[in-house]
């Protein structure tokens, strides 16, 4: 190793002369920049840099100091480039600074329900949530003035598109459009409950497991609360049945209203079954991931993770006149044709909803 | 407490409590030697408490001996006891899992019978929310009225529901007695030991990936006021004693300072019943469940019924507790963590 570089040295001091003028009136500017610094001792090391490098053939056509910040200042006369690193400057380093302090703040307790909902979570997401609501699906509601702006009301919805996208987008209708601007706690299904990660972010974000128990304690204290009777069998049913409600469970929404005393408002939602559909389930894979199917979507499984982007379809939430359910006294609870005709009553309701806004639409992806 | 028991405070009583040497044992025997209403107490167990003073009487009962009904029931009649409180539970999963069968389910067993026999006219049964079980399906909050499902495969959950099911059995044969059962919340401060407590204090805790259940803790001083609310008062049923609010398992480490090392739910049941047969984890690997799932109780019934409010927060217990750890840590670096439950 030594005795190459002595070797090199040797033949770089040779070969001194034929250096080209263009480098030389370079260096030479370089030695004036940094001419109070010149003592012999790092003369003698600079030398050898320089002829250390004198070995590459391309040291000729290397750029100067010079060059290079003409060059910089010619590029930053580009139209846009002091844009970008004033941006950069300003706007990155303040978003380096967030991070941090967002990744220190992780750290730290922060305010949640009794349920776990914890609000400063799902503000980020909210950004997020208002744009698919606006520009992606652009979602129409009507009838939001059935939703009262306090106390207590169950909204009963038809659930579709193989990925709930639906009650994310129902939640963040009444979020942005409602005059109160309320929360609504989804009821989900009990299978992410079994899956990593899924539970746990759904808590955080609001969402309450779907038992009767957890339901009446919403109610009780007065909160909106967003149901999907027809539950896995509604999201996960074939486009082939799209917008034909399911079973409305065993009438178990009706029994929570009752309990609760609390109203009810049909809610149908037009547009999500196109957004996902589903053309088959497999199930033999989704057993062992704790969930109730693998869907099946023309992307899904093709395009991977980028399947579980919903095509832009145009969204239409209608909310019905509310249902009134707590006239009927506490004997109604137990009288289960009661309850199952309510329950007809309900799923007939937003079956018409749903018939009334599909003859209406006339084009799926721009309503 | 004084002031709710104030028109009842006349009215003396005689304790006898089982599980005398344990932290509940020990801890009620002081408070009832605090209380003039109280004039005797029997102490039961292997070993004599050390918070007996005057009124204190120990004797020898082991419930792991089959004629434990028949000299727990004379000593009943004997000292013509008014309150038995039945507290001889073991905090940790016991490596010896049959002998904790034996003093759990089977001296629950002789005990209450001998209650029966020796017309004790209340019982009061120290149990856990963990008889509830950690379930995917479990409701937010759990109510006194739920199903004891327990953990199928922990021994030292389903002797705690075996117990539970004696009382009731108890209750059911005897209705006239009062029979109470105090379910507590994961019990925390600064003296008790159990399971989740040396989970807890661990510098290093495990947690399951991708799992994060709300939690809730009671401290050691609210469940003392507890049983002795109980013992003075008649409150028949049972009652879930929990603090109020609820935590999350990762916000338990935050307020701790704990470092969590997630661990992924597939290896970590098999893992922990390698490192438990070792004799190197706190508990078996099944109750990881109780780290995985939401067992969160409803405490309405403690609040509007008995009429106990707890001091301390859930949040406010794991504060307190983490802090007596630190200022043990400072005090003596050296001090044993062996000992009595």
């Amino acid at each position: 190793m030594a005795k190459t570089s002595k070797a090199t040295k040797a033949k770089g001091t040779a070969g001194e002369p034929p250096v080209d003028p263009k480098g030389a009136a370079g260096e030479a500017e370089v030695e004036d920049v940094f001419e109070e610094h010149r003592d012999p001792e790092m003369n003698r090391w600079a030398d050898a840099i320089e002829i250390d490098s004198d070995v590459f053939e391309s040291k000729s056509e290397m750029l100067s100091l010079e060059e290079l910040r003409e060059l910089v200042a010619q590029l930053g006369e580009q139209p846009g480039v002091r844009e970008v690193v004033r941006f950069v400057r300003d706007v990155g380093v303040v978003r380096l600074e967030r991070l941090i302090a967002r990744w220190l703040a992780s750290r730290e307790v922060r305010e949640v329900d009794e349920f776990g909902f914890e609000p400063s979570f799902l503000e980020p997401l909210e950004g997020i949530a208002k744009w698919f609501h606006d520009n992606y699906f652009r979602v129409e509601s009507r009838g939001l003035e059935h939703v009262p702006d306090a106390g207590r009301v169950l909204i009963v919805a038809n659930h579709s598109g193989t990925l709930p996208y639906d009650g994310a987008m129902v939640v963040t209708a009444i979020r942005e459009q409602h005059p109160s601007h309320r929360n609504v706690r989804a009821l989900v299904e009990d299978f992410i409950y079994h899956v990593p990660y899924l539970g746990t972010l759904m808590t955080r974000m609001g969402a309450v497991r779907a038992c009767q128990e957890n339901a009446v304690r919403l109610l009780e204290h007065d909160q909106a609360t967003l149901v999907f009777p027809e539950g896995v069998k509604g999201i996960g049913k074939l486009f082939r049945k799209r917008y034909r409600l399911q079973r409305f469970g065993r009438g178990g929404a009706i029994r929570l209203a009752m309990k609760a005393k609390a109203p009810i408002v049909p809610c149908a939602i037009v547009g999500a079954e196109e957004s996902m559909p589903l053309l088959s389930k497999v199930g033999w894979l989704a057993k062992p991931l704790g969930l109730p199917y693998i869907p099946v979507t023309p992307t899904l499984p093709l395009l991977g993770p980028l399947g579980l982007i919903p095509y832009p379809t145009k969204w239409t939430i209608d909310f019905g006149e509310p249902i009134d359910i707590a006239s009927f006294g506490p004997d109604a609870l137990n009288d289960r044709v009661l309850v199952n005709r309510l329950n007809e009553q309900v799923r007939s309701a937003i079956q018409d909803m749903i018939d009334q806004r599909l003859s209406e639409r006339t084009s799926v992806f721009f309503g | 407490m004084s002031k709710a028991s104030g028109a009842r405070s006349e009215r003396s009583y005689r304790v006898a409590l089982t599980g005398a040497r344990t932290f509940f044992g020990e801890r009620l025997i002081a408070a009832l030697e605090e209380d003039p209403a109280c004039e005797h107490i029997a102490a039961l167990d292997i070993r004599p408490p050390e918070s007996g003073r005057t009124k204190t009487r120990f004797m020898r009962l082991d419930l792991t001996d089959p004629t434990s009904d028949e000299q727990a029931a004379k000593i009943l009649q004997d000292d013509g006891i008014d309150v038995l409180c039945h507290l001889a539970f073991l905090a940790h999963p016991s490596h010896s899992s049959s002998w904790a069968h034996e003093l759990e389910a089977i001296g629950s067993l002789y005990i209450m019978n001998a209650a029966a026999t020796a017309k004790v006219p209340k019982v009061v049964l120290r149990s856990t929310t963990a008889v509830y079980g950690a379930h995917a399906m479990n409701p937010a909050f759990l109510t006194e009225k739920h199903p004891l499902r327990g953990e199928r495969t922990s021994r030292w959950v389903m002797d705690k529901v075996a117990a539970e099911r004696e009382l009731a059995r108890l209750r059911r044969d005897c209705p006239q007695k009062v029979c109470t059962s105090l379910r507590f919340g994961m019990t925390v401060g600064p003296t008790i030991r159990a399971w989740w407590g040396r989970v807890l204090s661990r510098q290093t805790v495990v947690r399951l990936m991708g799992y994060d259940p709300m939690m809730q803790f009671l401290h050691e001083d609210d469940a003392i006021a507890a049983l002795m609310k109980a013992v003075k008062e008649d409150h028949p049923g049972d009652f879930n004693i929990v603090g109020p609010g609820t935590l999350y398992y990762s916000d338990v480490l935050k307020l701790g300072g704990r470092v969590s090392v997630p661990v992924p739910h597939l290896l970590g049941y098999s893992f922990g019943n390698m490192l438990f047969n070792l004799q190197l984890a706190d508990a078996p690997g099944t109750f990881l469940n109780y780290l995985r799932y939401t067992w969160v109780a409803d405490d309405r019934r403690m609040r509007e019924v008995m009429g106990f409010t707890p001091r301390y927060s859930s949040r406010e217990a794991v504060e307190a507790f983490y802090h007596s750890l630190a200022q043990k840590k400072q005090q003596a670096p050296a001090a044993s963590a062996g000992g009595a439950v």
